[in-house]
């Protein structure tokens, strides 16, 4: 494996190719924001669902680290990976549930 | 050592009574006298030694009583030495799963920090005592009526100050398409009464004030981000609000360079993307908030 050597074209707009893509996978624990994307119709197309499958690295401890929310985000690429999840978040409802869901989620256990 | 000095006490005894006799018998012996005042010497000598003795009884006592407390002492930690062992051996070691590996402590820590940070909301407070919490349930469940109706249409969470574990359990066993409760609006409205909302994501104001949304303007602006840094930005036209795009194109973009360099982590990817532009739209998509009260 040749060394990282950062060649001005490896950075896009002065962040490196794992910062954007951390800062969007994280993005994806928006309920809110997969709806939007439905909306945008990017669902649609094969190469984006191509790029959330590759997205998947990190779920891997060492990339998964970085995440400042892994539960809703992991969950969230888990689902988008499915077809019937893609369609289905287009529906107001569902985002809600999911936002309900990662609400209670948040909270911690209560020991009695 | 009583009948040292009893023979001492017979000795002065015998001793004077033979000088009084021969004094009486007009008779003065020094002799008696002589053996009197050697009675009388060995009288003392022997209360001496009387002292002598019982303070070595005292002292023998003492030593006694603190050999037994020792011994005690001793056989209490061993007790509890055996009684430890013996719980030792019987706590079940972990066995860890084969595919975990090791985490540094540092690492873990380090992670806890950054996390904390974004787990739970700055309003929450732990659950107060049984008591104190049975006398917030009443309080609240006579309030919680009113609620239902202007909590149907706002997402909510249940309400971790009061203890309601109860209600919390059965929000849990509905059904998928459940209602929001009424405890669950108590809870969001306490929270909204700070004036912002809080959710385990990063938030609209987030995303557009985030990297992804400067590359976005830097795009608008006719940069090219190959070759520009975002520093070329304005401060004030990283702005969110002012131009808040959707970081689709930035993506789409980078998921352009999917022949990356080595040092990149792969996975063997399906296309070879080119994906078109996308317009720069605010990203409005939390209007649905709008139509809740």
């Amino acid at each position: 494996m040749a060394s990282q050597s950062e060649s001005p074209n490896d950075r896009y707009g002065g962040f490196s190719r794992f910062e954007l893509e951390l800062e969007f996978v994280q993005c994806l624990a928006n309920s809110v924001y997969l709806n939007y994307l439905a909306v945008q119709k990017t669902f649609d197309k094969p190469e984006f669902v191509a790029y959330l499958a590759y997205l998947q690295y990190f779920k891997q401890p060492k990339y998964a680290k970085y995440l400042h929310h892994p539960g809703p985000t992991l969950r969230a690429l888990e689902l988008l990976q499915q077809e019937r999840f893609r369609q289905e978040i287009l529906h107001p409802n569902l985002v809600e549930v999911m936002m309900m869901e990662g609400l209670k989620n948040a909270l911690p256990i209560k020991k009695d | 050592m009583d009948d040292i000095l009893d023979a001492q006490f017979q000795r002065v005894e015998t001793a004077l009574n033979t000088l009084v006799e021969s004094i009486a018998s007009y008779n003065p012996s020094i002799a008696a006298a002589t053996d009197l005042v050697a009675a009388d010497d060995a009288l003392s000598s022997g209360l001496e030694q009387l002292s002598q003795h019982q303070e070595n009884h005292k002292r023998i006592i003492t030593l006694r009583a603190e050999a037994e407390a020792l011994e005690t002492h001793l056989k209490t930690s061993v007790t509890t030495l055996a009684s430890l062992r013996h719980e030792l051996f019987e706590t079940p070691a972990t066995a860890l799963p084969e595919d975990s590996h090791a985490v540094p402590v540092d690492e873990l820590l380090q992670y806890a920090k950054t996390l904390a940070a974004y787990t739970i909301p700055p309003t929450y407070r732990e659950p107060v005592s049984k008591d104190q919490d049975d006398a917030d349930k009443d309080k609240d469940n006579a309030s919680a009526a009113e609620i239902p109706s202007q909590g149907a249409g706002t997402p909510a969470i249940t309400a971790p100050t009061t203890s309601v574990d109860e209600p919390m359990k059965d929000a849990a066993d509905e059904d998928p398409k459940r209602e929001v409760t009424a405890e669950e609006a108590e809870w969001y409205k306490k929270l909204t009464a700070g004036g912002w909302t809080w959710y385990p994501w990063p938030d609209e104001f987030k995303i557009n004030s985030g990297n992804l949304a400067r590359i976005q303007e830097l795009k608008r602006l006719g940069f090219d981000p190959w070759t520009t840094t975002t520093d070329v930005l304005e401060p004030s036209d990283g702005q969110p609000g002012v131009e808040g795009g959707q970081p689709i194109a930035q993506v789409a973009d980078m998921a352009e360079r999917e022949t990356a360099p080595a040092g990149v982590p792969k996975e063997p990817v399906v296309a070879a993307p080119r994906p078109p532009e996308q317009p720069a739209e605010k990203f409005s998509g939390f209007d649905l908030d709008d139509d809740s009260d």
